[in-house]
């Protein structure tokens, strides 16, 4: 048995959207191409190792937003009508390509895909929690959550209760879907500071993870290099990114994503095609949007892609999956003649990045598995089970303040672009401490109010509007989301401090923003009063 | 404003984007001609162009469509955020080893009061606090002014920024922020007992590598390993 532990996590999260105002809303794809192509896939390929009987281990974490949306009934069922409209843009494209062999040949592949995706999706009630509780307890996965918002949390070290409202909403929703209480806790964005863990260790977390950097610029002198486990000063134990091997995925000029072979994900009929035809499959008015429909490889840098051939690419999944575990593998060695036995090597990547915007991933995932249960190259392995191998030295550690964003540390949620919303966010969670201590235990009307006005402030700390914002990509998007958040706050606070309740706002708040159903808004009361 | 991978995109696709962007002729302009228009438009925009990341989370299109974003409606009663509140306060947040960002607001009533007394200046005290000691140095600030970065040093302790006015001879503190720990690295305290840990830096730098060689971006890491380089030569 090969003693170069693999922890594989995989972090999947999407901002909370849901805008069943209008017909169709060009954010809420997000979640359908998700789902579509990532969630889905993945689970139903887990599902099926598991059934074989291969032995496998990893780690997921499904954020408190997305949990929300996957359990939305209204969202299911614009996902099912993304998937039927998107089933009949398949059937069109093959009578379209009647004549253009190889190419109808992947529009048939697609079209396949998206019936056994939907088939899968069917079976288990139209829903992926019950095959993540299948997986959970047949010890194939193991699940954590994270925070309620995925808000950054360094940039809210000023304000406990709003962290604490952050990890605790984060448990319990966790807790409502799987009916257990989690030991793992991903850190947003990998945002650690000074003290974070003590607020982990007393809502009963037992691990979560860190950045790579954290360990070399830690205050104590490291002796584990981050191969081993990180015992923080409260107990809570930090697992380190492994950033050199999980670049040899997430590099985005190097990264075997980016292998000529493999599918090009810009070119897209969405794209390509007159608009007469595609037009019932993209967004009004004619907003042209990817369709999953995508038939080229890479190619290289040209505009002359060729045709994507599915076995040539398979054929690199596999040439890919051997350098993967063959870089494991060497550095156990390397990391043994320096008298570091028994490492343990940390792979955390975003879920989204398999199937969605590397379409092979999916079968990256599936080999890497079938490879590592075969093979003694690695041993996969679970956080939680790490925690009681006997074999696994921990080390005691202080981490300074630290991000996996570009620098290691807050530069991308506060930049330019985005420094301008801590004033307003920060200007709110004081205000809802401040609507907690005047106005205690509220029922009915006032406590539904209360209780929707710390919905909006904890939406407005999630990381994803400063990241976008940053990203540059939806950022009219993301700055509106985020003044409707704050402004709607805005109309409690001025509501309450006159002692009136704005119902019509509240009915229309409660429907729109329906995430945190049991939330008690006591939650943003200072815990030292 | 995105634009991905321009030279990738079929002609096409350029046409389409161009349309949208409100280009005539776009339907006659050459590929060449048409990228070159593109380029223009989006390096107007900002410095972002032709980003194509794997990191890149929350895409659906090849362009942002900056004008045909759908509103998200208000809801009633919802306002315009204000400009400031009305609370004398400061806030500091950490931003990374050598910056960190503070943003402060003064009541209408200190305001009136400063304006009253003729003040139009006032100073942003940086207080950095280690083993018990205490040292400051002050910015000059406008009235006017509500935001600043500062200038910090990766050796430990922990820093306060406070919003002053000068009165006379004394000083008066209008608000002090909460204080944020400072970086404080092992090895950096300890710069001399790099160059005898060859192999703990060789276990490190494997973490942080990538097959290419290069080494992950971080400023506190380019201190260290500029340290351990230097140590090596000797």
């Amino acid at each position: 048995m090969s003693n170069n532990r693999v922890n594989l996590i995989l972090h999947a999260h999407l901002p909370y959207v849901r805008h069943l105002e209008y017909p169709r809303f060009l954010e809420e794809d997000w979640l359908f191409e998700s789902l579509n192509e990532s969630y889905i896939p993945l689970l139903s390929l887990m599902d099926r190792l598991d059934e074989e009987g291969l032995d496998f281990k990893l780690t997921f974490c499904f954020s408190p937003t997305l949990l929300t949306m996957l359990t939305d009934s209204a969202l299911n069922e614009r996902f099912a009508n993304y998937m039927r409209l998107h089933m009949e843009l398949g059937r069109k494209e093959i009578q379209r390509l009647k004549g253009e062999k190889d190419t109808l040949r992947l529009a048939s592949a697609y079209l396949e895909k998206l019936e056994n995706n939907w088939k899968f999706y069917e079976e288990n009630g139209c829903s992926i929690i019950p095959v993540l509780k299948k997986l959970n307890a047949n010890g194939r996965i193991e699940l954590m959550t994270t925070a309620a918002t995925h808000a950054y949390l360094p940039l809210y070290a000023e304000y406990p209760t709003a962290v604490n409202a952050q990890v605790s909403l984060g448990i319990s929703t966790f807790q409502e879907v799987f009916g257990f209480r989690p030991a793992g806790f991903w850190l947003p964005e990998c945002g650690y500071y000074p003290g974070l863990d003590d607020t982990l260790k007393r809502y009963g977390i037992k691990y979560c993870q860190l950045p790579s950097h954290s360990v070399i610029s830690s205050r104590d002198k490291s002796v584990g290099g981050g191969y081993r486990p990180i015992e923080l000063p409260s107990g809570v134990v930090g697992f380190v990114r492994d950033w050199s091997i999980t670049s040899l995925i997430w590099n985005s000029s190097s990264g075997y994503p980016c292998d000529v072979d493999y599918r090009e994900f810009y070119r897209d009929i969405g794209y390509d095609l007159p608009l007469d035809y595609i037009r019932p499959y993209i967004h009004e008015p004619d907003v042209r949007v990817f369709t999953g429909f995508k038939y080229h490889k890479i190619t290289g840098k040209t505009d002359e892609k060729e045709l994507y051939n599915p076995q040539k690419a398979e054929e690199k999944v596999a040439l890919h999956v051997d350098n993967y575990l063959y870089h494991i593998q060497r550095k156990g060695i390397m990391l043994s003649s320096f008298g570091l036995e028994n490492p343990l090597f940390n792979l955390c990547y975003d879920a989204e990045l398999f199937g969605h915007r590397w379409y092979e991933g999916i079968s990256f995932i599936e080999q890497l598995l079938r490879k590592s249960a075969s093979g003694d190259a690695v041993r996969l392995v679970t956080p939680s089970e790490c925690l009681r191998d006997p074999d696994i030295e921990l080390e005691k550690l202080f981490i300074n303040g630290c991000s996996w964003g570009r620098g290691g540390f807050s530069d991308t949620w506060l930049d330019g672009s985005n420094v301008w919303i801590y004033r307003h966010i920060h200007q709110a969670i004081e205000r809802m401490e401040e609507l907690t201590e005047r106005f205690p235990d509220q029922g009915s009307l006032k406590g539904r109010f209360l209780n929707q006005a710390s919905r909006e402030v904890l939406l407005a700390m999630s990381s994803d509007w400063p990241y976008i914002m940053h990203d540059n990509t939806s950022v009219t998007y993301a700055e509106k989301r985020l003044r409707n958040h704050l402004g709607s706050f805005n109309v409690v606070y001025s509501a309450m401090c006159k002692n009136t309740v704005n119902t019509e706002w509240l009915i229309k708040a409660e429907k729109r923003n329906a995430i945190f159903p049991n939330i008690d808004y006591n939650i943003f009361r200072p815990q030292d009063k | 404003m995105i634009l991905i991978k321009i030279d990738s995109l079929s002609t096409q696709e350029l046409r389409n984007i161009a349309q949208e962007e409100g280009i005539e002729d776009y339907d006659t302009l050459s590929r060449d001609e048409l990228i070159q228009i593109l380029r223009e438009i989006y390096e107007e925009d900002d410095d972002i162009v032709e980003r194509s990341d794997l990191n890149r989370r929350f895409l659906f299109g090849i362009t942002d469509y900056r004008e045909i974003d759908k509103d998200v409606v208000e809801l009633p009663g919802v306002e315009e955020l204000p400009q400031s509140y009305p609370n004398t306060e400061i806030h500091l947040l950490y931003k990374n080893p050598n910056w960190a960002y503070c943003y402060w607001g003064i009541s209408p009533q200190d305001l009136s009061r400063l304006e009253e007394q003729g003040k139009k200046e006032l100073k942003l005290r940086t207080n950095v606090i280690k083993n018990g000691k205490k040292e400051s140095f002050d910015i000059p600030i406008s009235i006017e002014d509500t935001e600043w970065t500062i200038s910090l040093h990766s050796d430990g302790g922990e820093c306060y920024v406070s919003l002053i006015v000068e009165m006379g001879d004394e000083d008066l503190e209008l608000a002090h922020s909460a204080s944020i720990k400072l970086i404080e690295s092992y090895w950096l305290e300890h710069r001399d007992e790099i160059k005898d840990n060859d192999n703990l830096f060789k276990i490190y730098l494997s973490l942080l590598t990538s097959k290419e060689g290069h080494v992950a971006e971080n400023s506190l890491l380019d201190e260290i390993l500029e340290i351990a380089e230097g140590g090596n030569n000797e």
